[in-house]
């Protein structure tokens, strides 16, 4: 199994991954287009405001294209974004690619930190509970996935910033401050949010952590470990761990779509400018191409994570290279 | 006479059962020297894999040794500390196992699986280590070794895993191997080329070793003792060609009938019955409901494990009566 054979592999996967995306692209952007179209009401109007005559309504639907057909528009739209024109967004009156990539920093910040905090906490726990298996240290995880999973993580967010950001002041309670501010400042504002994010993904972590690990470390090979003398740490994080992860990474990629869909709820709560609450805005006001735009940014954020979740379980599986 | 390798001294091994301390396995004794092969040999379910691996103390959670010494090279493996035990284990005392197919780790390659053990326990860099792989690679008779120790587990047949494992066993020169049926999964040529590496080795590096079957065929191949397991007891316990000569207790009698013969002498019997549950252990000899010679004394009680005719132990009332020859006296050319 030369690098070569690995790198070529990975290479046509992510060849077919692009060409793949193409047409998801096409289906999810007509999708969502569709669905507008089924809310109530004249998106025209709307954005004239509640005031305007029926010429300023109708000088607003010729200026962005809203009075030629369906069929048209979306075409339009589909020929545009081939381009890299996401178009201009109704309601902020800026290119679309450009409110996404000037919010895209704080709400890949925050995801980052909610996935580090789900990992951090998840592997932990699902390592602990399936070492201790039937034990009470089983169980406590157990229940603690449970309530995790159980919490809305706005709940858990509204919590967090008045018990922590505003009685006891630990840290800051609602905001966002840029990393070039400094790490800590940019940091300790991410803390609670990413926190609140984070915590069904470690509850879910731990819970496929525990089932897959329990049941790799009754396997032959793990024995072998332990009869030529490891310790147990080598044993359950080595040879164990490397095993058991496949179903984790599985729940890794596809948290990483619900954190995304996770920061609309919580950046609102905690007053942070980021995608979640352009993406919360937009639908709001039917700001057409801005949906589009996060739509799009979406898709690609999720194919790239499953794209990663494949790379990483030829690492994890050598089995699968070789076929 | 050799001071012995290890000396087992009446172990026994406890499992739990629905809620209740069971005994799988009771007051085991043998003795391994330097360089000498032993068979532990018995059906299934006679205690003699439960046995192997409490002398390495690997029955986890659900079973205790609740009695019994396990002496290497003096020191009572039994009262050693987890930390100990595991510099022990791979190190001083290695083990291989019946499943070659399951028993290495999927997700790393073999060179790093026998690298590792040698990291552990020599204190090698890795240079060093990968250095020995080949070399334990190649001993074992592997291939073009230095290419192979790249691939994973999936990439070899069973018998070269076997041959991995074995590799594995011995990378740290251990001076004892522990060998739990390590041809039942293979097939019958492999088998053979699996037992003379394991019999050379024995020989070549003074190795002792403990072969764990229930094939009398690999008994008489490759070993210099025996000791038959029944129903988590020894029952008898000998050198190897005196045991096939002239059994000296029923049921090694019964086992030895059960083995077919070349030249087509005397009929395969096989043993009528299965052996008991440990629930359902009597107090007295284990082996009288199966056996053609029980007679009432038989289950007076408790049967000790006595010295035996010709060296040994054998644990049975009426063995100084019986004559378990396989071909009767008179018939013989």
């Amino acid at each position: 199994m030369s690098a070569g054979v690995v790198g070529r592999r990975t290479l046509s996967m992510l060849g077919r991954r692009l060409v793949a995306l193409v047409p998801l692209l096409g289906i999810v952007t007509l999708a969502t287009f569709s669905l507008i179209f089924l809310i109530p009401g004249d998106p025209a109007h709307r954005i004239a405001g509640e005031g305007a005559t029926a010429e300023q309504v109708a000088a607003v639907r010729s200026d962005l294209g809203l009075d030629q057909p369906l069929h048209q528009q979306f075409l339009t739209f589909l020929g545009n974004l081939l381009q890299g024109d996401l178009g201009t967004s109704y309601t902020f009156r800026t290119p679309v690619w450009d409110m996404i990539s000037a919010r895209m920093p704080i709400t890949i910040s925050l995801t980052v930190v909610a996935m580090v905090f789900a990992l951090l906490i998840g592997i932990p726990a699902g390592v602990l509970a399936a070492r201790r298996a039937g034990k009470w240290q089983d169980r406590v995880v157990t229940v603690g996935s449970t309530l995790g999973l159980a919490t809305p993580n706005f709940v858990l967010g509204l919590l967090l910033t008045l018990v922590i950001g505003i009685k006891f002041q630990w840290l800051p309670a609602t905001g966002y401050v840029e990393m070039a501010e400094g790490f800590w400042p940019w940091l300790s504002h991410l803390l609670l949010p990413g926190f609140a994010l984070g915590v069904i993904a470690a509850a879910e972590i731990a819970r496929q952590l525990r089932a897959s690990l329990a049941d790799v470390l009754r396997q032959d090979y793990v024995r072998t470990a332990v009869a030529k003398g490891m310790l147990p740490g080598t044993v359950v994080w080595k040879h164990g761990l490397k095993n058991a992860l496949m179903p984790v990474i599985t729940v890794v990629g596809i948290q990483t779509g619900y954190l995304l869909g996770g920061t609309a709820v919580v950046e609102t709560i905690f007053g942070i400018q980021g995608l979640g609450d352009f993406a919360v805005r937009a639908v709001l006001a039917g700001d057409l191409p801005a949906i589009q735009g996060m739509v799009v940014f979406a898709v690609i954020i999720t194919v790239t994570a499953s794209l990663v979740v494949d790379l990483t379980y030829g690492y994890l599986n050598p089995r699968g290279e070789s076929q | 006479m050799t001071t012995p390798l290890l000396s087992v001294r009446d172990l026994t091994v406890e499992f739990a059962v629905r809620g209740s301390w069971q005994p799988v396995v009771t007051d085991v004794s043998f003795d391994v020297m330097p360089g000498q092969v032993v068979a532990l040999v018995g059906e299934s379910g006679s205690g003699k894999s439960v046995s192997c691996f409490a002398l390495l103390r690997l029955h986890g959670d659900s079973g205790r040794t609740s009695r019994g010494e396990v002496l290497f090279d003096g020191r009572d493996l039994l009262s050693l500390s987890e930390r100990e035990m595991a510099d022990v284990r791979g190190n001083e005392i290695s083990m291989i196992f019946q499943e070659p197919m399951t028993s290495l780790n999927p997700a790393f390659t073999v060179g790093s699986q026998i690298a590792e053990v040698v990291r552990r326990h020599r204190g090698a860099s890795r240079a060093e280590a990968r250095k020995r792989a080949i070399e334990v690679l190649d001993l074992v008779g592997i291939p073009r070794a230095a290419s192979r120790i790249g691939d994973y587990p999936h990439q070899f047949s069973g018998g070269m895993r076997q041959r991995v494992m074995i590799a594995m066993a011995l990378a740290t020169d251990p001076r004892m191997l522990i060998a739990d049926e390590p041809t039942t999964a293979l097939d019958v040529t492999i088998q053979a080329q699996i037992l003379d590496l394991v019999k050379d080795l024995a020989r070549d590096f003074g190795m002792g070793v403990l072969l764990v079957t229930h094939d009398l065929g690999v008994v008489a191949d490759a070993c210099d003792e025996v000791v038959v397991m029944y129903a988590g007891q020894v029952v008898e316990r000998a050198e190897c060609f005196d045991i096939f000569a002239r059994p000296r207790h029923p049921y090694t009698a019964g086992l030895m009938r059960s083995l077919p013969r070349v030249d087509g002498m005397g009929e395969i019997e096989i043993i009528p019955g299965t052996p008991p549950m440990p629930d359902q252990f009597p107090e007295h000899c284990r082996f009288a409901a199966r056996c053609p010679h029980a007679v009432a004394a038989c289950e007076a009680g408790p049967v000790a494990l006595e010295p035996r005719v010709n060296g040994g132990a054998v644990r049975c009332v009426r063995t100084l009566e019986l004559d378990l020859r396989r071909t009767p006296e008179g018939s013989l050319a």
